[in-house]
């Protein structure tokens, strides 16, 4: 894509305003991609602290620092923190920083929504938070021990911290559905003029098809959990088999959201890494038409599957064949993208700075996640997998990897620009190292562990898983506290400092699109004149 | 008010996209589960 910049430094400038209004009245979303990306973190750390407390318990068999219901409010947390408090929101900062850079708006469309998207989510959080604190007090009720997937009977039984989850997750689900239609509407309408949607960047592809997923399953999720509310109070019997209903409808419902969300947590690092790699290589993104269609196919097939999570419910032989054949279908267009990013780099001028390490070791441990989900995938083979550390294992192969580890890789990219000051390369590759080396051991033992029938969400097990029990919980501390290091990384690259190069406006040398076009730290307000696309 | 301004017809274009999308979601929301109708029966037996 060739661009004609037309001069936007020399429009007239509003300075940022100052103070606390300036976070909480923002309607830029330059500001607003902070904040999300600093809630982000927030959340990551609460989450990851609960992460490491199960995998301290669970060090030896035996119960040894929490109880067991402890453990089961930790286990539902720790995914709920991480999914709707860390990964979305982070993914969403992204797309508020970088789309209106990328496709030459001068902001979002709907900048109050924008603003309203984002102050709902502390909102949320609180709940969220609530949900898991309430129980300690008196008259909290039980913990909150249902696992993220809060499948009725159990939580129907559950105490008032399931009214507080279930509020956090309407609440989430509004942010989302509001910030997706703001991407949309800013994709579809606020694109600079001649650049046509072949020719938008890849990331705002990503986001694109990410945001009408949103729209699509979010609000089945919240009509899921409506009726959840109403069976706990209301004497309804949607998901009581006692009155003429149906636990498993509930269960049917979570996964037309739950699948999808795998995709919507995936694809926006998925756009990253379509930037990071032709950087990196020096080469133009390669199949840019396949990788949009390979998106749209995953998109349409991820969400027909949903029933994937659920073969052993005592589904119809025809309706678990359906599943399966569709679900191994999804590998076809996403080993689709693994070989165009493969064919980047293919004889690219590569160098390895953070953020292509992250790009690469995506590529490596997502695949290897994929792998795993494909033995999932068939029916009699996941009768034996289904529930166990197995399952656990896969899943942290794909979201990390593919989710969390993309978003790195896109913060360490980005953060020159963002900040206009280049992190320390150091730091950021002892960074990489120590994190994918302690993600490793935490997580491939647990292969084994759910292969040999260690289930999930138990807080003791038999002492023959104990030695890759110990491994993996030594691993998660290393994984965990390496986190520190990327939020120092990030704290002395805002702060910049003597020892830090300043970035310039194309931070990285195989850079292209217009984002670069801007200085680096971008102006408060940029592209005020919309720049012509050749 | 931090964001540029945009010129109203680009604005309307804005407000009537995102109110489709909107519609949308609420669509996918009213009509991805029986609950109005178990709603309905449920009002119902109250009532008798």
């Amino acid at each position: 894509m060739t661009t004609t910049t037309m001069s936007h430094d020399d429009a007239h400038h509003h300075g940022a305003p100052t103070g606390w209004k300036r976070w909480l009245y923002s309607t830029n979303h330059k500001d607003i991609g902070t904040l999300y990306l600093l809630f982000a973190l927030t959340m990551l750390f609460l989450g990851g602290a609960s992460a490491m407390l199960i995998r301290a318990e669970l060090f030896q068999p035996g119960i040894q620092l929490i109880d067991p219901d402890l453990y089961n409010n930790l286990v539902t947390n720790h995914a709920l923190l991480m999914i709707f408090g860390a990964v979305m929101p982070a993914a969403a900062g992204l797309a508020n920083w970088m789309i209106p850079l990328m496709i030459g708006a001068p902001d979002m469309a709907l900048p109050r929504m924008n603003n309203l998207s984002f102050w709902i989510l502390p909102a949320a959080a609180t709940m969220l938070i609530l949900s898991f604190v309430v129980p300690f007090f008196p008259g909290g009720g039980t913990q909150i021990n249902t696992g993220w997937t809060i499948y009725p009977p159990l939580s129907v039984q559950v105490g008032m911290s399931m009214d507080f989850l279930i509020f956090a997750i309407h609440l989430l689900g509004i942010s989302s559905i509001l910030a997706s239609i703001n991407i949309i509407v800013t994709l579809l309408n606020m694109r600079a003029p001649g650049m046509t949607l072949m020719k938008m960047p890849m990331f705002c592809w990503t986001w694109l098809v990410t945001a009408f997923l949103l729209i699509l399953v979010v609000p089945v999720l919240a009509g899921g959990v409506t009726m959840l509310l109403f069976d706990r109070h209301f004497g309804t019997s949607f998901f009581d088999a006692a009155g003429g209903g149906d636990p498993v409808l509930f269960q049917h419902l979570f996964w037309f959201f739950g699948h999808p969300e795998v995709y919507i947590l995936l694809l926006p690092s998925i756009g990253v890494l379509s930037h990071v790699i032709p950087t990196f290589a020096r080469k133009p993104l390669f199949g840019y038409r396949s990788m949009v269609g390979a998106m749209l196919a995953v998109a349409t097939i991820g969400m027909v599957v949903w029933a994937h999570h659920q073969y052993t419910i005592g589904m119809s032989l025809g309706a678990v064949t359906y599943f399966m054949v569709g679900t191994i279908l999804i590998s076809i267009p996403v080993g689709l993208m693994v070989f165009n990013f493969i064919a980047t780099m293919w004889r690219g001028a590569m160098t390895f700075e953070t953020p292509m390490l992250f790009a690469v070791g995506i590529i490596l441990m997502f695949t290897f996640g994929g792998l795993s989900g494909v033995m999932l995938a068939v029916v009699p083979a996941d009768m034996q997998y289904h529930d166990s550390m197995f399952v656990v294992a896969h899943f942290h192969y794909v979201l990390m990897p593919g989710a969390v580890f993309g978003l790195f890789a896109g913060v360490f990219y980005w953060l020159p620009k963002w900040t206009g000051n280049m992190y320390d390369e150091r730091l950021g590759k002892i960074f990489f190292w120590v994190n994918v080396i302690g993600f490793n051991i935490t997580f491939f033992p647990q292969h084994f562990l759910g292969l040999a029938g260690m289930p999930r969400r138990i807080i003791d097990y038999n002492v023959m898983f104990t030695e890759f029990n110990m491994l993996s919980s030594i691993g998660a501390m290393i994984f965990g506290f390496s986190h520190l290091l990327f939020l120092y990384i990030v704290i002395q690259t805002i702060r910049g400092g003597k020892s830090l190069k300043k970035s310039e406006n194309r931070s990285w040398e195989g850079a292209k699109g217009l984002e670069w076009e801007v200085g680096s730290p971008p102006d408060f307000h940029t592209w005020e004149t919309a720049p012509q696309i050749k | 008010m931090t964001a540029p301004n945009q010129d109203s017809e680009l604005r309307r274009k804005n407000i009537r996209l995102a109110l489709l999308l909107g519609g949308l979601a609420l669509f996918f929301l009213l009509t991805s589960f029986p609950f109005w109708m178990n709603l309905f029966s449920v009002a119902g037996d109250l009532g008798r």
